[in-house]
C-alpha cells in the first residue's frame, strides 16, 4: 500500500491526513533500496571475481 | 591455448574487457553512495518533528523519482554485469578449455 494521492490543478499532492501511509511507503522504499544495495553487492563481487581472473 | 603468435592479438580485448569490467564496478560503487546518500536524506526528514506532512510528502514524491530512476539505472549496469559473467566463463572455456562456473562455486 502506498501513501493515498490527491489530484489537484493536475499535479498529483499527498493527502496529508495519512502519515500512516506515509511511514509505511518509507518502509516499502528502504526496503527496495536494501534490495538494490544487494544487487550492487552481488554484481561487485562477481566483478571481483572476473578482474582477479584477468589479472 | 592460444598459439604463441597469437597472444599480441588477444592483448586489445583482453584489456578491453578488463576495462569494461573494471568501469562496471566503479559505476556500481557510485550507484551505492547514491543510495546511502538517499537513506540518510530519508532518515534526517524522518525523525525532523519539524516537518510538515506536506513537506514531507514533497520529499517522498521526489525520493520516489529518484528511487524509480536509480534502480531503472542499476538494472542496466545489471544486465551489463551478467553479460560480462557469460562472456568471462566463455573465455575460460576457449583459452583456458576450463568449464568450471566460477560464479556459482564461490556461492556455495
Amino acid at each position: 500500500s502506498q501513501a493515498r494521492l490527491t489530484q489537484g490543478n493536475g499535479e498529483l499532492s499527498l493527502d496529508p491526513t495519512h502519515l500512516e501511509d506515509i511511514q509505511q511507503h518509507l518502509k516499502e522504499q528502504q526496503s527496495g533500496l536494501q534490495h538494490l544495495k544487494q544487487i550492487i553487492q552481488e554484481d561487485i563481487d562477481d566483478l571481483r571475481i572476473i578482474e582477479e581472473g584477468l589479472a | 591455448d592460444t598459439p604463441p603468435g597469437l597472444q599480441h592479438e588477444n592483448v586489445a580485448p583482453h584489456e578491453y574487457f578488463k576495462a569494461l569490467v573494471q568501469s562496471s564496478e566503479q559505476q556500481m560503487q557510485v550507484y551505492r553512495q547514491q543510495i546511502e546518500d538517499m537513506e540518510n536524506h530519508m532518515a534526517s526528514i524522518a525523525s525532523d518533528p519539524s516537518v510538515t506532512p506536506q513537506v514531507l510528502g514533497e520529499v517522498l514524491r521526489k525520493q520516489h523519482e529518484s528511487f524509480v530512476s536509480l534502480a531503472a539505472q542499476i538494472q542496466t549496469i545489471h544486465e551489463a554485469v551478467k553479460a560480462q559473467k557469460e562472456q568471462y566463463l566463455n573465455y575460460r572455456k576457449v583459452f583456458h578449455k576450463d568449464t568450471k562456473d566460477v560464479f556459482t562455486a564461490r556461492r556455495k
